[in-house]
């Protein structure tokens, strides 16, 4: 059995012509702390864009402004081999969308950080999540 | 507040990116025989998912707890609507003529491929309350299995 064992890894060693991980980041990482500063009821829109910059994107929303802040991230393995390629590419992005009330004071704040469960992946059969 | 069109570009040219970046996993399948790759963008959310939601009493946060924060958000008439993106798309590529490098000089090229783009839009509309009314998926096809038969 181990002799099976030691042949099937050195077969696979022997087959494998090369590796790779890449990564791919749009935006900086929300920083949890700049986003518990933000309070409901006290944080104005200046005080918003001075801690987290600009938004991306400004939504009009039932009389209401929404700032929404993303973040991409992408990890990308490959597993190269003398006759087959297997190569997966996965993708999440994080968003905090921030709504402001008529006066310009933050009303609400939702954010979700996707991106924490992000894997690095070779096998493209997988029918299981990222 | 001037910074909002640059990054919204970049949105776009995080885009153009991510297809160079096909493009370029594809060229390099090229120089093997066989490759199999596979793009996933977000979760993949299913009907079972999204059986929690009852219109009229979910809430906004509700749905936040449970499949994170949207994609996108739109204003509609008398409410907003939100949108959570998944695609799923998939490459599968032969070359028979591959095999025949490691005994003639010259390569023929023998090429079957084929691509499956799976994408799908999962949709809640809100009343101006932030309480859903009604939720869906859009009807666009799943990604084919892979299978490198283009006939």
């Amino acid at each position: 059995m181990r002799r099976l064992v030691h042949s099937a890894v050195a077969g696979a060693v022997i087959l494998t012509m090369g590796c790779s991980f890449s990564r791919a980041t749009l935006g900086d990482e929300f920083n949890a702390s700049q986003i518990e500063t933000i309070k409901k009821g006290e944080t104005s829109k200046a005080d918003v864009v001075a801690v987290l910059g600009a938004p991306d994107r400004v939504l009009p929303m039932n009389g209401q402004e929404l700032f929404q802040y993303y973040r991409y991230d992408a990890k990308a393995g490959s597993l190269l081999l003398i006759l087959l390629n297997f190569v997966r590419l996965n993708i999440k992005s994080d968003d905090l969308y921030i709504w402001f009330n008529r006066e310009g004071i933050v009303q609400d704040v939702i954010f979700g950080k996707r991106t924490e469960t992000l894997k690095f992946q070779f096998w493209p059969f997988d029918k299981s999540k990222q | 507040m001037n910074g909002a069109p640059i990054r919204v570009s970049l949105r776009r040219t995080l885009g153009q990116a991510l297809a160079c970046a096909a493009i370029v996993a594809i060229t390099a399948s090229w120089t093997t025989g066989c490759s199999f790759i596979r793009l996933t963008i977000n979760d993949t959310i299913v009907a079972e998912d999204v059986a929690f939601i009852v219109p009229g009493h979910t809430t906004l946060r509700d749905i936040v707890e449970r499949l994170g924060t949207p994609d996108e958000m739109r204003e509609a008439s008398d409410g907003a609507l939100i949108l959570y993106h998944f695609h799923d798309a998939n490459y599968s590529r032969v070359n028979f003529g591959h095999i025949l490098q490691f005994w003639t000089p010259v390569q023929p090229d023998l090429v079957l491929s084929n691509i499956g783009l799976g994408t799908e839009v999962f949709e809640v509309v809100f009343d101006e309350h932030w309480v859903a009314r009604q939720h869906a998926f859009t009807r666009h096809p799943l990604a084919t299995s892979y299978v490198p038969w283009p006939f």
